[in-house]
């Protein structure tokens, strides 16, 4: 079996194309958290009162909170007064148009394949892209065409100002401030993200999409994204991250919320990809996020994907509130862990509504000394009549050193519920090999598809463009069955 | 009784009372033990939702009162023994019964047959400790908890087997226990061991011969040496005020069988913790479960397979039928050491929710660090499918005979387990009136 684990070795030894540095002038503040860096951030932002007084109080939330130690990771404790909390590209004032934004920035993101320039387009279709650089979003594309439609797509510091009653209303309504302890941090010292508000019955023209940067060195970045889907509207949002490789740990702690009204449908799909540490596991990303969205109307559905791929340790739980009747969720993820990799991910989804319905489907790819655990809740409340859940969790294992683990929680309280669970381990079986092997393919290839087959089912969730990006990242030729 | 500190205080307290008087404290080593015991129960106290093994059993019913230890000294009420109440009809077995967790000699037959060895626990305490030291010596701390430990440092009484090599015991080893209600602590400790390439059929099982409140908390260990098997029973159906918290555990040697069947039919709050330690390659192990509640009953089953070598099977299925207000919780755990390759681990829990106000919380979890397995582990609740019920109708059949039709079926496969006969007609009887006194 060499030539298979020579096949796997490459697969999983890619080395990490997005960890360079932009070198920039940048505005940074030195380390540490306190009320007064809190209010610099405020300031820096030009925002208004009220956010100033929001933050101050998440963060005082956060001081008499304890760093969650439940999940199935191990890592130092973090340090979190050795972060700077804000760091911007030196800019000169608000830009107009793309000439006027630093080339090094473009050039940054045309080495990352990210198309900030509105001719350019992403595997043939066109995206909006909010491209958000550490602290600060450089430039977001598309804005007239989607103003047309009557869509908002904007960086969250911008929406504070131009639709102050929208922010005020939904911030924090789906992840209050005290959620836990790296949701009320972000809470208060947040410094970037978008807002998308998709109007009544729109139908949102194009994929909206925002791609996260980590430049600068000892930041943290801590982003918040809310997207509100007004009555009978849709909209396909994707997220992509990557970061520079350096020896230290790097935190990222976001939050994102999405309001799905009555009949609204909300996609939302995430590549992630930050730098991952090197193979002893020094450096990476903590990516600690919580993302949640919550169906508030009739028919109302959201929908997860997610592509794991790196930071050193992923603590994410995307999650959907099934309030409204005949509401539906979807979590659909591939979290593959290498080398020293930690990934602690899953969902929640909580039936409120009645006939609300739920889908998950779950698949972890453990190799080197990765360690990959599912967490996933499903919860039926009494009223929640006839609700369905089903879910499957798969692990595929690769190399004798890696984990594969699995913690379903189930909380059923109403007898109309129908609820199934599913989950398997195993490695790529021998016989599935010796199959193709027969059939006249290589190893190689027999190994690529049948990961590929294993990973099918997610991927065939995710938006053309991104199932490319994906399939990049594993490494792997999809069978033409992306899309 | 309010805080956690004053009823650990309160247990801390009888022990001191009754320390004297336990069995072997006359040896150093077993004073030291009991005493090592209570200052770590005296350190956890007891488990609270906060822990995350106890998150959907809360112990308020256990630490909400004072139960105390019987006095062993009296001899048992005539009242007490109803043979045709408490015994199998038509089954044969070694019988040893217990009254609050102490062994009545005048009610057990504690002499079977060449090869097997039968002593109560404080028998063997007070005359030969060190030919179980070795065990005592061996046990695990790490994953014990406030009821362990309780356990450990003062049980008064209990069972020591040992099955000889390549023995086949011809009937069933049957441990009856009786709770005499009156808030009463029942704490007995057994200890199995089953030596290189036995085989043999053993059957605890718990009974409330009177009204009121009582505690047993129970402890076995089942020590099972290479190639030996053990048929394990647990069967409970105590009164509806009566808690129980049962712990069974396993350490498996090479290409031995360990199979637990657990039924579950009375109890106010039960908590059952079997646990399988697989160190010897190509072990295997089943546990079977099948709890049928009513009421406010509140049952816990809470289980750990260990793959700890390479080559060990595992087999799991819990299945469960939900009445009126009561609560079912799962948790099943599977660990694959990171040397156990080649495990084959199966895992599955179904539960039919009959009632509106029933629940069921159940959490599986797979915990596997070697890459050439097999696991799986599958949950389900739901309903009584309206297709069958439809079909039952069409044949004339009322709905309520339908219904307990269609439950009996859903359990039958747990019941197929049970090889003692005269236990499954009796399981068999009392499931099926059970059931139509719930329509």
């Amino acid at each position: 079996m060499t030539s298979t684990e020579k096949e796997l070795t490459s697969l999983v030894q890619r080395e990490y194309k997005e960890g360079f540095v932009t070198d920039i002038d940048a505005d940074t503040l030195p380390p540490g958290l306190n009320e007064d860096v809190i209010r610099v951030i405020s300031a820096k932002k030009d925002e208004p009162e009220f956010l100033l007084q929001w933050r101050l109080e998440a963060y005082r939330r956060w001081l008499e909170m304890k760093t969650p130690e439940w999940a199935h990771l191990h890592y130092a404790p973090i340090d979190l007064q050795d972060i700077s909390y804000y760091s911007a590209p030196k800019q000169k004032q608000l830009l107009d148009s793309l000439d006027e934004v630093d080339p090094r920035l473009l050039e940054t993101y045309e080495k990352l394949g990210i198309p900030v320039d509105e001719q350019k387009v992403l595997a043939g279709v066109k995206v909006a892209v909010d491209a958000v650089f550490d602290s600060v979003s450089v430039v977001t594309t598309f804005k007239k065409t989607l103003s047309e439609a009557g869509v908002i797509f904007c960086p969250l510091s911008e929406a504070v100002k131009d639709y102050p009653e929208l922010v005020k209303q939904y911030l924090g309504s789906i992840v209050p401030a005290s959620d836990n302890y790296y949701s009320a941090l972000n809470s208060a010292v947040f410094s970037e993200g978008s807002f998308v508000y998709i109007p009544k019955g729109v139908r949102c023209p194009m994929e909206l999409s925002t791609y996260f940067r980590i430049n600068a060195m000892n930041t943290g970045q801590f982003e918040r994204t809310l997207i509100v889907a007004d009555e009978d509207s849709y909209v396909s949002y994707l997220e992509g991250c990557t970061a520079p490789m350096r020896d230290e740990n790097q935190l990222h702690a976001a939050v994102v919320e999405l309001v799905a009204m009555k009949g609204a449908e909300i996609k939302y799909s995430t590549v992630q990809n930050w730098y991952p540490g090197d193979e002893d596991g020094k450096g990476g990303i903590y990516n600690f996020v919580t993302k949640r969205g919550a169906c508030k109307g009739e028919g109302s559905k959201i929908s997860w994907t997610q592509v794991e791929t790196g930071s050193a340790i992923t603590w994410k739980y995307p999650s959907v509130l099934l309030e409204g009747d005949d509401s539906i969720g979807e979590f659909y993820s591939v979290a593959l862990t290498n080398n020293c990799q930690q990934a602690d991910t899953g969902t929640k989804m909580v039936h409120i509504g009645k006939n609300s319905k739920s889908t998950i489907i779950s698949k972890g790819i453990s190799a080197g000394r990765g360690q990959n655990s599912y967490r996933g809740l499903v919860k039926v409340l009494k009223g929640a009549e006839n609700a369905r859940n089903y879910s499957q969790c798969d692990s595929l294992l690769m190399g004798d050193k890696c984990g594969a683990h699995t913690f379903p929680y189930m909380e059923i309280k109403n007898p109309t519920a129908v609820v199934e669970h599913e989950a398997t381990t195993s490695r790529i079986g021998e016989d599935q090999l010796f199959y193709c092997r027969q059939r006249g393919m290589s190893e190689e290839d027999a190994v690529s598809m049948i990961v590929n087959g294993f990973c099918k089912e997610v991927f065939k969730e995710l938006p053309m463009e991104f199932a490319v990006e994906a399939q990049k990242l594993l490494g792997i030729s999809l069978e033409g069955s992306v899309g | 009784m309010t805080g956690m500190t004053e009823i650990t205080e309160y247990y801390a307290r009888q022990y001191h009372r009754l320390a004297e008087n336990l069995p072997g404290q006359g040896t150093e080593w077993i004073k030291a033990y009991r005493h090592s015991r209570l200052s770590r129960f005296k350190t956890t106290g007891f488990p609270t939702t906060r822990e995350e093994d106890w998150r959907y059993t809360s112990v308020r019913p256990i630490t909400s009162r004072e139960f105390s230890a019987i006095d062993a000294s009296q001899p048992v009420e005539p009242d007490l023994w109803n043979s045709d109440q408490h015994l199998i009809e038509g089954l044969d077995s070694y019988r040893l019964v217990f009254v609050d967790g102490v062994l009545r000699t005048g009610l057990s037959d504690i002499s079977p047959e060449d090869g097997v060895r039968v002593d109560s626990m404080a028998n063997v305490l007070n005359e030969r400790p060190d030919s179980i030291q070795h065990h005592f010596d061996l046990e695990q701390t790490e994953e014990s908890h406030g009821f362990t430990e309780l356990n450990r440092a003062f049980s008064k009484d209990g069972v020591v087997v040992e099955l000889g090599s390549n023995v086949a015991l011809e009937k069933p080893i049957e441990l009856l226990f009786l709770s005499a209600g009156g808030e009463s602590l029942a704490q007995p400790r057994n200890l199995i061991i089953a030596r290189e390439g036995c085989k043999g059929q053993i059957m605890e099982r718990y009974l409330s011969v009177r009204e009121g409140a009582s505690l047993t908390n129970s402890l076995s260990e089942v020590v099972l040496e290479h190639g030996a098997e053990v048929d394990y029973y647990l069967i409970q159906g105590q009164s509806s005020e009566a808690c129980q918290v049962s712990g069974i555990w396993a350490t498996q040697a090479s290409e031995s069988r360990f199979s637990c069947r657990t039924i579950t039919l009375g109890g106010a709050l039960v908590r059952n913790e079997l646990k399988s330690r697989m160190l010897g390659v190509g072990a295997h192990c089943d546990m079977f479960g099948l709890y049928s509640l009513s009421g406010k009953q509140h049952v816990d089953n809470h289980t750990t397979m260990v793959h700890g070598a390479p080559g060990c099977t595992s087999n799991e299925l819990y299945k469960g039928v939900l009445n009126q207000r009561s609560r079912g919780v799962f948790h099943g755990r599977i660990k694959v050491e990171r040397d156990a390759q080649k495990t084959d681990a199966q895992q599955s829990n179904n539960t039919l929710l009959l009632s509106r106000n029933a629940e069921i919380d159940t959490k599986p979890q797979l915990e596997i660090y070697a890459d050439d397995v097999k696991c799986s582990h599958g949950a389900t609740v739901g309903q009584i499918d309206d297709v069958s019920l439809f079909y039952l109708r069409t044949r004339g059949i009322s709905e309520s005979d339908a219904r307990s039709l269609l439950t009996f079926a859903f359990v039958n496969d747990v019941l197929n387990e049970i090889e003692i006969e005269p236990l499954k007609t009796l399981l068999e009887s009392m499931l099926s009136n059970q059931l139509i006194d719930d329509q």
